[in-house]
Formats: C-alpha cells, sequence, structure tokens
C-alpha cells in the first residue's frame, strides 16, 4: 500500500477514488494506517460479503475443504484471505464491477517490481515471492 | 559479478536490438490494456456496507463523488488454517512467501 498512497492524489484527479477493504475491524486498521503514514481511505468489510464475493476471503468451510476459488480456479489454500484489486464504475444510480485480478496480476501495482525489472540483480527474489523480503517500512533492520 | 562488456559503440547496439523487443512488448500491453477496458461489467446488486469510522458506509458512498473506483483488498489479521483443523494468526508479511506457499510465482 506504499505503492499508492502517495498518487491517489493524481488518481483523484483522474475521476479515480483508490481505497484499500480489509475484512479486520477498522480500530484495526486505523492503527495500522497511523503507524505507516498512510492517508487513503481503508474501509472495513467486516459483517459484509464483500471480500468474499470478490474471492479475497474464504470460509471456514472452503479452508476445511482445502481448497478455494482463488484467480478463477480451485487452488489448495490455508490462509483465511488472499490477496486482489477489484474495479468499479458507477453510472447514475448503478454500480458495475468491471475488473478484478489477483496473484501475478498485482505485479504491475507494485511500483517497487518496476524499477527492481531495471537493475541487475531483478527482483533476485528465488521462488520466495514479495514474502522472502518485504517488510513493513519501519521493520528493516537498518 | 561476470557478465559481457562492451565498448560505447557495441553497448548502443545491444541496447537497440533490445529497444525493438520493448517496443513490441509497449505496443502488446497497450492493446492488452484496450482489451480490457472492452471487457463487459457486471452489475452490482448486493447491498454491501463497509466501517470507515464515521456512520457506516455503501459501496455507492466509497466512489466519494467520483465515477471510477479501484480497491485494494488489504489482508489484514488473516489467519491460517493449521493441519489439525485449528486456525492461528498471521502476521503480515508473513515471512514464508505466502506467495508461494500454496501457489506457483508463474501465476
Amino acid at each position: 500500500m506504499d505503492n499508492f498512497n502517495s498518487i491517489t492524489v493524481h488518481l483523484n484527479h483522474r475521476d479515480i477514488t483508490m481505497v484499500a477493504v480489509s475484512l479486520a475491524p477498522y480500530s484495526k486498521l486505523a492503527a495500522y494506517r497511523k503507524r505507516m503514514g498512510w492517508t487513503f481511505p481503508w474501509y472495513s468489510s467486516v459483517g459484509s460479503e464483500f471480500n468474499f464475493d470478490y474471492g479475497v476471503s474464504f470460509t471456514a468451510d472452503e479452508l476445511s475443504g482445502g481448497k478455494v476459488d482463488y484467480n478463477y480456479r480451485l487452488i489448495p489454500w490455508s490462509l483465511s484471505e488472499a490477496p486482489g484489486i477489484s474495479v468499479f464504475l458507477k453510472d447514475g444510480e448503478r454500480i458495475y464491477h468491471t475488473y478484478s485480478t489477483y496473484e501475478r496480476g498485482l505485479d504491475m501495482l507494485n511500483v517497487a517490481y518496476h524499477y527492481m525489472d531495471l537493475v541487475p540483480k531483478g527482483r533476485d527474489e528465488g521462488d520466495g515471492g514479495l514474502g522472502s523480503w518485504l517488510r513493513r517500512r519501519d521493520e528493516y533492520p537498518d | 559479478m561476470v557478465h559481457e562488456v562492451l565498448t560505447h559503440k557495441e553497448w548502443v547496439a545491444a541496447r537497440k536490438k533490445h529497444l525493438t523487443k520493448e517496443k513490441e512488448f509497449t505496443r502488446l500491453r497497450d492493446q492488452l490494456s484496450k482489451e480490457r477496458r472492452e471487457l463487459p461489467w457486471e452489475l452490482v446488486e448486493k447491498e454491501y456496507t463497509f466501517d470507515g469510522g464515521k456512520s457506516r458506509q455503501t459501496l455507492s458512498d466509497l466512489f466519494e463523488g467520483r465515477s471510477q473506483l479501484v480497491i485494494y483488498h488489504a489482508m489484514f489479521n488473516l489467519r491460517a488454517r493449521t493441519q489439525h483443523g485449528r486456525s492461528m494468526r498471521l502476521a503480515l508479511p508473513v515471512r514464508s512467501g505466502w506467495t508461494t506457499s500454496t501457489a506457483s510465482r508463474s501465476t
């Protein structure tokens, strides 16, 4: 979310509102947002089926089966959530869902990746993906 | 670090050769983005509510008066189902590489 925090103002002037939605209660999101210095709107979808319907939160039933429907096919998964981006359009009173993307579809939203792709060592994360190196911005040891 | 090192003239020639491929990719990306914008839409018929610290807000409220809304679904305070069927709370980022624990990096 460091990736879009500072560009939301530019998106806003192109008729785009950029927000984050999580299943966690708002008080937890607000505390974390303050710690990270983020200013974008961050909403809790607790009590709503939103994140389940858009394929990023999974029910206990789904998880107990060992497979979840993520990125438009069933995959083995053990976490209650997975990342994604969804796009909506408002036309008068109607709201349309126009797009969602998951997994490596999110690579293009990761600004750091685009710079890493320009340097000799590349992303240099082996098979580990983001989790092999990414830390909260205040948690890198140096 | 062992890597091919060239004179400036040769370096520019190699760079230009790669630039041709980059230009091809740029045009393909433009085409893909155009086709993405042309994808059909689906009507949102369910009422969703959100908590942004004020009163409960609807999906419509999240647009803040604009016509396009991009939502990043952020994993937060997620739980993992253990082998024993119990669930445990995880901190993010998950150190063991959650992107590859069950799914391939190629996807």
